[in-house]
């Protein structure tokens, strides 16, 4: 059943995503014209253009309007018609005016894992890991629907239960660069795929009576993040004339490869008294943090 | 952001449902009930929530290396060969079983002879919870005891188990045995009598009201039973004892009864099958029960040489008196030994025998502060020349035996604990905690000494020089394990949390040697890495 | 079969039975330790009955295999019955009225029940096994009201398939049963005399009663009665007369036979031709011979016995020989006659301490002799047995017991002779095992008081019965010495193995 839920939150999440994007204003086809009776109300946000303006680039991110027009006329159509720019690449878009260069983006996610391993029984009543993640992305091009882009992230998840009548506590500490590639169909949307490397660390703690303090096991090791996705601009902010901020709400799903984790308890915060004991360690089952994830991120790009 | 709220949600409820865990994480291991052996050179801890044995085995002085070994679903009873060398646990598998692959009962076998531990497993067709083993661990014997985890049950059934063959359509071996209203309680296997058709072992199989013969050359022949009530009062056997006699005469071997409720012993004389018999007969030799009345009930009894011969010693606390009874003819010469001692041990084999040739026996008693010899060779005609009391401060529930070199020696435990020479005849008294716990080492060199703190004594049984150590976390059990490395290691075991241990070096314990180890239930000691 | 005497006649000797093997020399009643009665040997088993279970046991003497079967209420009296072909024993359940017949065959044993409706305490067989009479020895009765005359006894024909118990109605308290030689009559000596029984008749019947005493108001206690075992005659002794009775059963008439003074002991031949009486007072043994003294009383021939005191005789069973003592007085000298010639003078043996009570071999080429030490000086024995080489001419062998004797049993091929000892008094309980011609005395420690011995010949061993709620018989094998002692008879019928399962 734990198998099924993971690509019934896909497909469920999927559809939320696609409604999500596709409730959003569409951008016109490069060279159109929009058919329009009265001029439309003037949009309180530039449209992000990209500067070398690639015909494929006529996409454009809608508006999002931060005031409602007061004015009785018809509403204006959802999608700025690309129409209204020149054709021509050195025609800049009256919105906005200026190109949006999305150099860097920063982000939070909350990253779901669900690790099947056993390593994970002593530490976690259930296999599924919830990561609060802050991420970062450079990529030192111009916006292009296709670009490469280096991506810095960090993730940590707490998980708790009792081993064997023992209070039990996992910390994983995830750190990863790698690349992501990006795609922007239309300049609301963007498909992307990601390839992050990263090093995991892990420090269990359970409190064992025997010893009275906490048994303490730590372990690094590593992982690669392979995910697919997609974001939605919900949203830009920013001076008319200087660059812009975009709001993107992205969905992953992949996949991690992980190498095993050798945990091994020994006594921790053994205090001064005690400091000539030795311990010996106990080898627990190996974790593989390797499994399914999927990653609900909010992000700026700007 | 009600669309990304509504994501969240979603997301952290689908992680919520993701998988579970082994239920042996649900719940704290049964520490105190946990069986653990100290074997020849590993300890076992028999971890049956995981359905595993985990093997501690040190290595060097300060390094332990652990293993695992599967065993079955049900844990019922566990027992150790008398060698050490092996552990037998008897699990009933899946119950009930619905599928052809759920786990049937089984008896196992782990061998710690070789490393890792080898397993042996012999699958029963029921569920049974009594385990019994032969000392010379040629065989074991399972039987139902206590309450039933099968629906329905015969209480009578048992099965032998031939431990050195591998299992086999005919090994196991089930055997249901007569009951005239009783069930199996107690078994002992003799060594081998030279009995009329050749020599072989018996099983003698105690219920509480008869005695079931059967031979261990050929457990597929009807057992022989013995009934033991002929009046109203049910006779209960309490104990066995058997005796070969004369090595060259297959006429002369008995097997004594004791009985728990009566001032009798039955003899049972083991004699050729009745010539009229002997084609209806399966058996080649036949029990002859014979009554001999000891003057009250027994407490103890055995075989012993004496100047007059071969006799049954019996026990009578009552009467502070050791009877010794001649099997042929049941006349009974009564020693008076001024106590009620109530257990005897044959130490010849130490003491040597008398100028005659007879034994000598240890007698000792949880009542009688002291212990008594008894020299069987001057007992007929003049029995008060044979017995020499000992006084000991305090009396003793138990007697330990020392491996050679010394095993002139004995260890009488009670509220102190005393050294016995039985070649000097002295006492070595020590002072010590109230009841402490010891053990002697393997090699006899050695008597450990602790009493539920932190504390623990090494005694040199050659110069009886005790030494005292500290450790940092109470003693639970204590044992002497052999290292791989050709060392001996004394190991503390503390029953809390995951279970801890803690070793030393046994020949030159050191606080800076001391290496421990916590929370072993905890670890993954199985050779695949990742399960 | 082995002999046997009873425990009472070994403390009188006095009035000892001439028959063969009646009863099963039941103890006391007020004996409860023991719940089994003394044992009875036939061929090659030993037969003992358990009054509490209901069962008799019988121990294959030469497997010393044990084996218990059902019989009625109460089997309390066991008697073995001559067979050619079987070992036979009956025994008297006192409590159902009835008699069960065991026949062992090899293996099988056999059981018949017949009824016995008078009930009784003792058996009394035909030598060939056609009879057994069932009757009340008022003598083991404690504390018999004198009402009760126990006249009734049950005449079973063993070989009848129908109607086989006939009740008859006897004299005053009988004291003894016995058969003719060819069981066609049989004798119950009573306090009324003698009471011919026809057995060669349609029904057994009684035919005749013969008084033995002179008239209404002589007493007929204190007699000693021998009848010949052709059943024509009976010799009747009567305490302190001189006069000997001779009775021809077939037509009740008298002859009387006067000696010179008191006759103390009356004794028969085994072949009732000869009749031994000892007249201690003036020094004489009278042979009688049989039948001719019933024609001429005064042809009798008297052997004179000169510096001896003799009062007792004990005959051997096929020699001629006739051993002499007392023990009215302490006296340690036996003297032998030759009882087929009264001319040979009569032989002394010298031993060394008063007699008791003599037991000679079926040849009388040894006598076992049981002394009393009470007059022995310095003594601390309470009894002692000699072993006398009587052929051989040699002196006797003394030992002395370390009880007082209980039972006393002699082999028939006179090779061994056994004699158990000891009492509550005196709890040191041995049977002695005397070999013969060697003389060597073995003495084997028992667990328990002894009740009676005996010897099982086929199977030439010796036992002695003794005390014990379950049951306890010490067997002795003549040939090996070894000694085994069975305790707990119905234990060993309580051992299953498995055959014809």
């Amino acid at each position: 059943m734990s198998r099924l839920i993971l690509p019934m939150a896909i497909v469920a999440f999927s559809t939320a995503f696609a409604g999500l994007v596709y409730a959003q204003p569409a951008l016109p086809p490069a060279g159109s014209v929009a058919p329009s009776a009265s001029p439309p109300p003037a949009p309180t946000e530039a449209p992000v253009i990209a500067e070398d303006r690639d015909p494929m680039r006529t996409l454009v991110t809608p508006a999002v309007p931060t005031q409602a027009p007061v004015d009785k006329s018809p509403p204006p159509p959802a999608v700025v018609i690309a129409a209204e720019e020149p054709p021509t690449a050195e025609k800049p878009a009256p919105q906005p005016q200026k190109p949006h260069k999305q150099h860097i983006a920063l982000g939070t996610a909350l990253t779901a894992s669900v690790v099947e391993s056993k390593g994970l029984d002593a530490f976690s009543a259930d296999d599924g890991l919830a990561f609060v993640s802050a991420f970062g992305t450079f990529t030192p091009w111009d916006t292009k629907p296709l670009s490469v882009h280096l991506t810095l992230e960090w993730d940590w998840t707490k998980k708790s239960a009792l081993a064997r009548g023992a209070d039990s506590v996992l910390d994983i500490h995830r750190l990863g660069a790698g690349l992501m590639v990006r795609y922007l169909p239309i300049t609301r949307m963007a498909l992307s795929v990601r390839a992050v490397p990263s090093a995991i660390s892990l420090a269990g703690r359970i409190k064992d009576a025997a010893f009275g303090e906490e048994l303490q096991a730590n372990a690094w090791t590593w992982g690669l993040d392979l995910t697919g996705g997609a974001a939605a601009r919900v949203g830009a902010f920013g001076l008319d004339e200087g660059p812009r901020a975009s709001i993107w709400i992205g969905l992953d799903f992949g996949y991690r490869i992980a190498g095993p984790a050798a945990l091994a308890l020994k006594p921790g915060n053994v205090p001064e008294t005690d400091a000539d004991r030795q311990f010996g360690s106990i080898p627990m089952t190996q974790l593989d943090m390797s499994g399914f994830i999927g990653r609900l991120n909010v992000s700026v790009s700007f | 952001m009600r669309r990304p709220t509504i994501a969240a949600l979603l997301l952290t409820t689908c992680i919520a449902g993701c998988g579970d865990r082994a239920e042996v994480w649900d719940g704290p291991p049964p520490n105190t009930d946990l069986p653990i052996y100290g074997m020849r050179s590993t300890i076992a801890f028999l971890d049956n929530e995981a359905e595993r044995v985990v093997f501690a085995t040190p290595e060097t002085v300060g390094e332990m290396s652990f293993a695992e070994v599967t065993t079955g679903r049900g844990y019922q009873t566990s027992a150790l060969s008398s060698d050490r060398q092996k552990l037998v646990t008897l699990t009933a598998g899946d119950v009930p079983r619905r599928k052809a692959e759920d786990q049937a009962p089984a008896l196992r076998i782990f061998d710690t002879a070789a490393s890792p531990p080898t397993q042996t497993v012999f699958e029963l067709a029921d569920a049974l919870s009594g385990l019994a083993l032969d000392p010379q661990m040629e065989f074991g014997v399972v039987y139902p005891r206590g309450a039933s985890v099968a629906f329905v049950q015969n209480p009578n059934e048992l099965v032998l188990v031939r431990l050195n063959e591998p299992p086999s359509e005919t090994n196991p071996l089930p055997a249901t045995i007569r009951s005239y209203g009783g069930r199996p309680e107690g078994f002992t296997f003799t060594d081998e009598l030279l009995l009329p058709g050749g020599a072989r072992r018996l099983l003698v199989v105690r219920t509480d009201r008869d005695v079931a013969l059967i031979d261990l050359n050929q457990p597929e022949k009807p057992e022989i039973t013995v009934k033991l009530t002929t009046g109203a009062t049910q006779l209960v056997p309490a104990g066995i004892a058997a005796s070969d006699g004369d090595p060259e005469d297959e006429n002369d071997a008995r097997v004594a009864v004791r009985l728990a409720n009566d001032n009798s012993v039955i003899l049972l004389d083991l004699l050729p099958t009745p010539a009229d018999k002997v084609d209806t007969s399966p058996h080649s030799f036949s029990p002859v029960p014979n009554i001999v009345d000891v003057g009250g009930v027994p407490s103890d009894i055995t075989f012993a040489k004496t100047d007059g011969g071969l006799r049954l010693l019996a026990l009578v606390p009552n009467e502070k008196a050791l009877k010794l009874v001649d099997p042929a003819t049941g006349v009974a010469t009564s020693v008076a030994l001024g106590a009620p001692f109530e257990k005897m041990s044959l130490v010849t084999n130490i003491v040597g025998p008398t100028d005659a040739g007879s034994d000598v026996a240890l007698l000792w008693s949880a009542n009688v502060a002291g212990v008594a010899f008894v020299a069987l060779g001057s007992t007929i005609g003049t029995p008060y020349k044979s017995v020499e009391v000992r006084p000991v401060d305090f009396p003793a529930y138990a007697v330990l035996d020392v491996p050679a070199p010394n095993n002139h020696l004995k260890i009488l435990m009670g509220n102190q604990l005393s050294i016995l020479d039985l070649l000097s005849r002295t006492i070595t008294p020590f002072v010590t905690p109230q009841n402490p716990d010891a053990f002697v080492s393997n090699d006899g060199q050695r008597l450990w000494i602790s009493a539920s703190g932190n504390d623990f004594a090494k005694v040199d049984l050659t110069t009886k020089h005790p030494q005292n150590y500290f450790l940092n976390q109470n003693i639970g059990e204590a044992m002497e394990v052999e290292r791989a490395d050709g060392g001996l290691s004394f190991i503390t075991i503390r029953r809390q949390g995951a279970l801890s241990l803690s070793m030393f070096d046994a020949l030159a314990p050191s606080l800076e040697q001391n290496t421990e180890y916590f929370g072993i239930l905890y670890g993954d000691y199985s050779q695949e890495g990742e399960q | 079969m082995g002999e046997g005497v009873p425990r009472e006649d070994l403390a009188t000797g006095e009035g000892a039975e001439t028959w063969g093997w009646g009863g099963g020399g039941l103890p006391p009643e007020e004996e409860l330790e023991s719940t089994y009665g003394a044992p009875v040997a036939t061929g090659k088993f030993v037969w003992v009955a358990n009054p509490t279970s209901g069962r008799v046991a019988y121990i294959n003497a030469a497997t010393l295999e044990i084996n218990v079967v059902e019989a009625g209420n109460a089997p309390t009296v066991v008697a073995a019955v001559p067979d050619p072909a079987d070992d036979v024993a009956i025994v008297l359940n006192v409590l159902s009225n009835d008699a069960t017949l065991f026949r062992a065959k090899t293996s099988e044993v056999s059981a018949l029940q017949f009824d016995v409706p008078s009930g009784g305490n003792a058996w009394a067989i035909s030598a060939d096994g056609h009879f057994a009479i069932a009757w009340t020895n008022s003598k083991l009765i404690k504390e018999a009201d004198p009402i009760d005359g126990f006249q009734n006894l049950t005449v079973i024909d063993l070989t009848a398939s129908e109607n086989p118990s006939h009740v008859l109605t006897v004299g005053y308290r009988p004291v003894t049963i016995g058969f003719d030689a060819e069981s066609k009559k049989a004798f119950a000596v009573s306090q009324d005399g003698i009471t011919v029984i026809g057995l060669d008749q349609p029904a057994p019947s009684v035919i005749k009663n013969i008084k033995l005493g002179g008239g209404p108001s002589t007493e007929a206690v204190g007699q000693d009665v021998a009848i010949t075992p052709d059943g024509a005659y009976a010799l009747v002794r009567s305490e302190g007369s001189p006069n000997i009775g001779v009775f021809s059963l077939e037509t009740a008439e008298k002859a009387e036979v006067t000696l010179s003074a008191p006759v103390t002991d009356l004794d028969l031949s085994p072949d009732g031709k000869v009749g031994v009486a000892v007249v201690r007072d003036t020094g004489e043994t009278v042979l009688l011979p049989i039948p001719e003294i019933f024609t001429d009383p005064a042809g009798f021939a008297t052997i004179p016995i000169a510096g001896v005191t003799v009062g007792s005789a004990s005959l051997a069973k096929t020699s001629p020989l006739a051993f002499l003592y007392t023990n009215a007085v302490p006296s340690p000298i036996l003297t032998s006659i030759d009882t087929s010639d009264a001319a040979k003078a009569p032989v002394f043996y010298q031993l060394w301490a008063p007699i008791q009570s003599v037991f000679p071999t079926n040849d009388a080429s040894h006598a076992v002799v049981i002394h009393s030490t009470a007059d022995v000086p310095n003594s601390t024995y309470p009894a002692a047995m000699s072993v006398l080489p009587v052929a051989a001419d040699l002196p006797a062998k003394l030992q002395g017991l370390d009880g007082p004797v209980v039972s006393v049993a002699i082999s028939p091929q006179g090779h061994r002779a056994i004699v158990a000892t000891g009492d509550e008094q005196l709890p040191q309980y041995r049977l002695y095992v005397a070999a013969m011609p060697s003389l060597e005395v073995t003495q084997i420690n028992l667990a328990s008081e002894p009740i009676a011995a005996g010897i099982v010949a086929q199977a030439d061993r010796g036992y002695v019965a003794q005390k014990h709620p379950d049951g306890r018989i010490t067997f002795v094998d003549f040939k090996s010495g070894e000694v085994r002692t069975l305790t707990g008879f119905e234990l060993g019928s309580q051992v299953v193995d498995g055959s014809g399962e």
